[in-house]
């Protein structure tokens, strides 16, 4: 009895800590990016994690400058980046995990709205609904020498976040600032 | 102020005496004997420290100031005032008072722990850590808008035409453009 009340506390504990993460990750339109971590064994040059209250401080940051973008930061959960450098010996591994990963996300009902396998490009853009509701977009994009993942969490509209991100010019994806931004 | 060793009868009041601190030093010195040469004794002291361990960690986590104490201290006093059962009865009357309290504190640690609000982590951004975050987002709409206009056509030729759901079509206008969207 002692054993089992004292067990109780612990997963009470550790669910707590755990309960937002687990609140995020029961969006149906999260993916959880560390299954593709595990696959690379490396650390990646850009890791992004904006989600929860930073946010929402974002958004309210941003409220006075960009109200188009904060409307549409305010109705987003998380938004995740993961890119990797890769190894020309490695390409060819790269490209069957990032397909691997892709199966997995239409398995799980996630809508296949592109592929493309061309020119050393490997790329997929896949979109969940919920109801009539877009709640997640994911894009997975391998090409010579790199490998990038995105997902965008929340009621997102893709042609805002396309119309937003095209003010801002990153001069192709291969040249994105690469600062090791863990958060 | 160390209790009257006379009533302390039971290893439990003896270990929730030493870990209050009021055991004299023979008997603490006694109590560990036992508990190095005891598998018994010793388990029974590893659960109490742990169960002290994880309420009192309450207070440095998600209860308010000192609840968690008074909790384990309502329970301390709450036991010490029973008045003890006839001898026959006593060890098991203790241990279903020790479990009742230890199942009390459970409820509570839990009803304190898990509908609670969490720590808001919002202060412990810095305003360079929210510009990083936004700055961040940026590139991630950024990605979405390229990853768009890279696919566009292919987007426009093949996987928009009949293959997806309106609203999927209608929301990817903005990804990919609208000069890739006209189908």
């Amino acid at each position: 009895m002692k054993r089992f009340t004292l067990l109780l506390v612990i997963c009470g504990l550790a669910f707590a800590s755990s309960a937002s993460a687990q609140d995020l990750g029961r969006e149906a339109g999260f993916v959880d990016l560390a299954s593709i971590e595990r696959s690379f064994g490396a650390a990646p040059k850009i890791e992004v994690n904006v989600r929860g209250s930073l946010l929402r401080l974002v958004t309210e940051a941003s409220r006075r400058e960009d109200p188009g973008l904060a409307d549409v930061l305010s109705r987003l959960k998380a938004v995740q980046v993961r890119t990797w450098e890769i190894d020309a010996s490695r390409q060819a591994d790269v490209e069957r995990h990032a397909n691997d990963f892709s199966q997995r996300l239409a398995r799980g009902g996630w809508d296949t709205v592109v592929r493309v396998r061309e020119d050393g490009q490997n790329i997929g853009v896949f979109l969940r609904e919920t109801g009539n509701l877009i709640s997640g977009l994911t894009i997975v994009l391998v090409e010579a020498g790199e490998a990038t993942f995105v997902n965008i969490v929340g009621d997102i509209d893709p042609s805002e976040v396309g119309m937003i991100g095209q003010r801002f010019n990153i001069d192709g994806i291969s040249n994105i600032p690469a600062g090791q931004r863990r958060r | 102020m160390l209790r009257n060793e006379m009533k302390l009868d039971t290893l439990d009041d003896r270990i929730n005496a030493y870990l209050d601190g009021e055991l004299a030093q023979p008997s603490v010195e006694n109590l560990l004997r036992e508990a190095d040469s005891n598998p018994a004794v010793r388990a029974e002291l590893d659960r109490a420290k742990s169960l002290r361990w994880t309420l009192r960690s309450l207070d440095d986590s998600i209860a308010p100031p000192d609840l968690a104490e008074s909790v384990l201290g309502e329970a301390r006093r709450t036991s010490h005032q029973i008045e003890r059962p006839p001898v026959a009865r006593a060890a098991r009357g203790r241990r279903l008072v020790s479990s009742l309290a230890a199942a009390a504190m459970i409820v509570i640690a839990i009803l304190l722990v898990v509908p609670g609000p969490a720590p808001d982590p919002a202060e412990t951004y810095t305003e360079q850590e929210v510009a990083q975050a936004l700055e961040d987002i940026y590139t991630a709409f950024a990605i979405v808008s390229q990853v768009g206009e890279r696919t566009g056509r292919i987007v426009r030729d093949e996987a928009l035409m009949g293959r997806t759901i309106e609203p999927v079509r209608n929301a990817l206008k903005g990804v990919v453009g609208p000069q890739d969207t006209q189908l």
